[in-house]
């Protein structure tokens, strides 16, 4: 029980503040592995009626996507699609490799999770304010009164907090659990618990990613509606 | 459960450094590709629509011109057809004129014949009827029949009017008071020198009378001066005989002929 390690964060390596530890490593293992399988997919596109599995599997990752930030934002995905895919295809294939021996995914880091929250929490303002405009962004923090601006306030801090803290307990208690059941049944258990792991990793890949549309999206309508009807 | 600040700092580069390499390498190409598939296919979509509005088009002027066609056709066998019966009417007609004429011609042609044979008939009839009483009256003829004979023309040239005679003795006496007188039997010094005075006493004087015998007369005796004719013979008789002959024959022609024109008439309605 003494070998779990349940911060990732512990540094490898260290000098001064700058450390590299096993999320870092992570994290650049998935980066690679992302960008590195693009770049050789995508050097030979086809825009014909044939072409590879691997096109074809990026395509429908893609399309997939297009789709789910089209039906929640019920606008053109091309502004979003970067922040939102790589949000989704980051956590996911983080998790999926979970089940890689001596892979500790990142974000059952509280940092990572922290980070992709972060980025989400700065996102949200970025593209309402470029969809809207400072000044309309700005007013539905006081919306339906300016009373209602410490709640929004809070509101906006606590799902920031939701996020980051949702994906790090899922993943972290998967490989906590995972850890734990191999000490008591270290036969078939921790294999269906992996398998549950997997499923689990790409449910919360959907669910922050589906979520930063959401947020990113009630930003932008919210101050659709304010302009298109000021009276109301 | 803590937060390594600058694992989250680094974390957010990473993220940041991730968004734009998959959008330099993943996002970018495959929309481009994505984009270009789907434009291809919507051209390749238009041109099929394009193709198939093409093909109705020319379904629907092939349509049209099938059906002007036929409406052709359908007038080029009425006019035909109109052609056809007029043609046929104008034929039957033609050849119904022609049957008229060529009836018409074979009744005239019919009537000639007929009239041909009656003619004949009439005449060998004539003939017939002649030569019998010819041949009759020359046995029965007598000596008393002959002067009976001469009687009935001395009676006769008696019974001329007084202008006639006037007339026929201006005509002797321009033709050098020569006459003849004819007679179907010889006629005796007697009756002659009889028949000389009767003349002179009733023409005029100083006739030259010269007698001759004609057996076609029959018992007859005829006077001839200056072609004036004064007669009695049985050949009178015939001659007479033979005109109302033929006359009947000819009326009962006629009659035959108008009855043989009544079907061209019929024919005609």
């Amino acid at each position: 029980m003494n070998d779990i390690q349940i911060n990732p964060d512990e540094a490898l390596w260290q000098w001064g503040t700058v450390l590299i530890n096993q999320t870092l490593i992570s994290t650049w293992i998935v980066m690679i592995l992302l960008v590195f399988g693009s770049w050789l997919i995508t050097r030979r596109l086809s825009s014909g009626t044939t072409m590879s599995r691997g096109q074809n599997l990026l395509e429908v990752i893609v399309g997939a996507l297009r789709t789910q930030i089209r039906e929640v934002s019920r606008q053109e995905p091309g502004p979003y699609l970067p922040f939102v895919g790589t949000l989704f295809v980051f956590i996911a294939m983080s998790n999926l490799l979970a089940i890689v021996p001596g892979y500790h995914p990142p974000t059952s880091s509280l940092s990572t999770t922290a980070a992709l929250a972060t980025c989400v929490f700065i996102a949200v303002p970025l593209y309402g304010i470029a969809r809207t405009g400072i000044s309309a962004y700005a007013r539905q923090y006081i919306q339906p009164s300016i009373f209602m601006l410490p709640f929004n306030i809070i509101g906006e801090l606590s799902r920031t907090l939701a996020l980051a803290v949702r994906l790090y307990g899922n993943m972290m208690s998967g490989s906590v659990i995972g850890a734990i059941l191999l000490g008591f049944v270290p036969v078939f258990v921790p294999i269906v618990m992996q398998l549950f792991g997997l499923l689990t990793g790409l449910i919360q890949a959907y669910i922050f990613a589906i979520l930063a549309m959401v947020y990113i999206a009630s930003a932008t309508q919210a101050h659709e509606t304010t302009v298109d009807s000021p009276d109301s | 459960m803590s937060i390594n600040w600058f694992t989250l700092a680094a974390q957010i580069l990473n993220f940041l450094v991730l968004v734009w390499l998959l959008k330099r390498f993943l996002y970018g190409p495959i929309i481009h590709a994505m984009e270009e598939r789907e434009a291809r296919i919507a051209a390749r979509i238009h041109e099929a629509d394009e193709a198939r509005r093409e093909a109705d088009q020319q379904q629907a002027d092939y349509r049209q011109k099938m059906q002007e066609l036929e409406h052709t056709r359908e007038q080029l066998l009425a006019e035909a057809a109109t052609d056809v019966e007029e043609w046929r009417t104008q034929h039957v007609k033609q050849a119904c004129i022609e049957v008229d004429a060529d009836r018409a011609d074979w009744y005239r042609s019919l009537a000639r014949e007929k009239a041909s044979l009656i003619q004949n008939l009439r005449l060998q009839a004539a003939a017939q009827v002649q030569q019998v009483a010819r041949h009759v009256l020359a046995e029965l003829s007598t000596e008393e029949l002959e002067r009976q004979a001469i009687a009935v023309f001395l009676t006769r040239l008696s019974d001329l009017d007084p202008d006639q005679k006037a007339e026929i003795a201006l005509a002797i006496r321009n033709s050098h008071h020569h006459v003849f007188v004819e007679s179907g039997f010889d006629l005796p010094e007697r009756e002659r020198r009889r028949i000389t005075e009767i003349l002179q006493q009733e023409l005029t004087d100083g006739l030259d009378v010269e007698f001759r015998t004609q057996a076609e007369l029959i018992c007859g005796i005829e006077l001839q001066a200056a072609g004036y004719k004064v007669c009695w013979s049985i050949r009178e008789a015939l001659e007479s005989l033979d005109e109302k002959f033929v006359q009947a024959i000819e009326e009962t022609m006629t009659f035959t002929s108008s009855e043989g024109r009544a079907p061209e008439m019929q024919g005609h309605e």
